[in-house]
């Protein structure tokens, strides 16, 4: 999770605390200087000093940085929904114009751009939102793309509806793998070139 | 071919349909559509899950198994079949060559480790798939050997998957296989006397001939599963309904064998 508080000062009692936390109440400064003795081991004199001092500042670090977590979290959640409506919106676009190829497909890949976008974000969305995500890759790139049907624009808008839940559960994921099968989308598109890859592999063998 | 007849999928195109470059599997839906009624067999699927989801979930647990794509090539050259190296490394090669931007792109450092996390996420759900697709516009999946390997279908367990195929053992049936070969003994005979005339038989022609030839005479042993694995082709071929088409794309093993029991065969 990425934090979002601002640098607002730094003092003696900063230091070990991550940049822009920071700790709220007194300086201890002066309470260092209160309880000093000469009769007592400086290092002891001061070691429950410093243990208290940081009992209080680290629970409102803490507080701190799990609000600034909700508030990044949220921040990006948002991001992530307004990504997905971003790329909803272009497939609506896509279907409007679905009868002009040239037209339709530089639309359609602009959907690329949004998922790229998305992936950036997948920290902040759960693993069954980015699995989605990926098998959408999959349906974007596929070179037979531009031979997709409508009903295959239709099933990859459908997913993306799905995903504005952001949190995906494993049944929903498996309802939106196979709502892309059943349009024919072809997910194993990526491992369809092996047999060419193994004539590389064979040919590097031969000479190496 | 007739508009209205029965297509039966063998093992070979079942694994085609989701493994094959995109010209092969378009003439594999081109063969289909001609079929108002299509099925295939739990025999079929345990073959189905053992030739082609084992290397999908070999290669996942490779994939998690992974800090980068030099450890995924070095531990798949560790392999000692060279079919399963090439196998696999070219199915590995080719989901980064379909995801990477630009070709020869670096699958090291950084954008490595993306591509990384981008192949476990997409194996992980592509095994899932790979065992829902085998009944996809499937109509009837018949069951007359009963086999209890198809049953369960890879399970996840953890990060990992179980994939296992259970070791039959004659002294533990948990089949049909001894009353489906009894059941059928004229077919797997003729299958049998075909092969004996047959002049170069291959290594796998020659392990069924003669494990046929023991098993006509006790048929108990096909209960073992080195047994009854090595008979697949006769086993298909004698399940495969007598008015349907067996599609498969090894018509060299099946052609004879289909033949000699009155059984179509066809490639795509």
């Amino acid at each position: 999770m990425r934090a979002t508080h601002q640098v607002t000062g730094m003092n003696d009692r900063d230091e070990g605390f991550p940049i822009g936390c920071i700790p709220s109440g007194e300086s201890t400064q002066g309470g260092v200087q209160k309880n000093f003795s000469d009769e007592i081991p400086y290092n002891d004199l001061l070691r429950p000093i410093y243990e208290e001092s940081q009992k209080e500042p680290d629970f409102n670090y803490k507080a701190a940085d799990a609000a600034g977590e909700i508030e990044a979290s949220e921040t990006a959640v948002k991001k992530i929904v307004e990504l997905l409506k971003d790329a909803i919106n272009l497939l609506d676009e896509v279907l409007e114009v679905y009868d002009d190829e040239i037209e339709r497909m530089n639309t359609f890949s602009l959907i690329e751009e949004k998922i790229k976008s998305l992936w950036e974000l997948r920290e902040d969305a759960d693993s069954n939102f980015t699995d989605l995500l990926v098998l959408l890759e999959v349906a974007v790139k596929n070179s037979r793309c531009q031979d997709y049907r409508e009903n295959q624009f239709k099933s990859i808008k459908a997913v993306l509806e799905q995903m504005r839940e952001v949190c995906i559960t494993p049944e929903k994921l498996k309802e939106c793998r196979t709502l892309l099968l059943d349009s024919g989308i072809d997910l194993f598109a990526p491992t369809r070139n092996w047999e060419n890859y193994t004539v590389e592999i064979k040919k590097k063998d031969a000479s190496g | 071919m007739q508009a209205d007849s029965k297509l039966f999928l063998e093992t070979t195109i079942q694994i085609d349909r989701c493994s094959s470059d995109i010209d092969k599997k378009e003439k594999i839906d081109q063969v289909i559509s001609r079929f108002s009624e299509i099925s295939s067999s739990t025999y079929v699927k345990m073959e189905f899950k053992r030739r082609f989801i084992q290397d999908l979930v070999y290669l996942y647990h490779i994939l998690i198994g992974s800090e980068n794509f030099k450890d995924v090539w070095f531990r798949i050259s560790k392999l000692r079949s060279d079919y399963h190296k090439r196998k696999i490394n070219g199915i590995i090669a080719s989901f980064c060559g379909f995801f990477a931007d630009h070709e020869n792109e670096e699958v090291h450092g950084p954008l490595g480790s993306e591509l990384l996390e981008k192949a476990v996420r997409y194996f992980r759900n592509i095994i899932e798939v790979a065992w829902e697709s085998f009944n996809r516009e499937v109509s009837e999946v018949l069951d007359e050997t009963g086999c209890y390997n198809a049953k369960i279908g890879p399970t996840r367990k953890g990060e990992k998957f179980d994939n296992r195929t259970k070791k039959c053992k004659k002294e533990d049936i948990k089949c049909k296989i001894v009353e489906f070969f009894t059941r059928n003994r004229k077919s797997f005979k003729k299958i049998y006397k075909k092969l004996c005339q047959l002049d170069c038989l291959d290594d796998e022609q020659e392990k069924l001939k003669n494990i046929l030839e023991n098993a006509l005479k006790k048929p108990r042993i096909m209960a073992d599963r080195k047994n009854c694995w090595n008979c697949g082709d006769a086993i298909i071929a004698a399940e495969s309904p007598g008015d349907a088409v067996l599609f498969t794309t090894n018509i060299k093993h099946f052609e004879p064998i289909c033949s000699e029991i009155k059984k179509k065969c066809t490639s795509s």
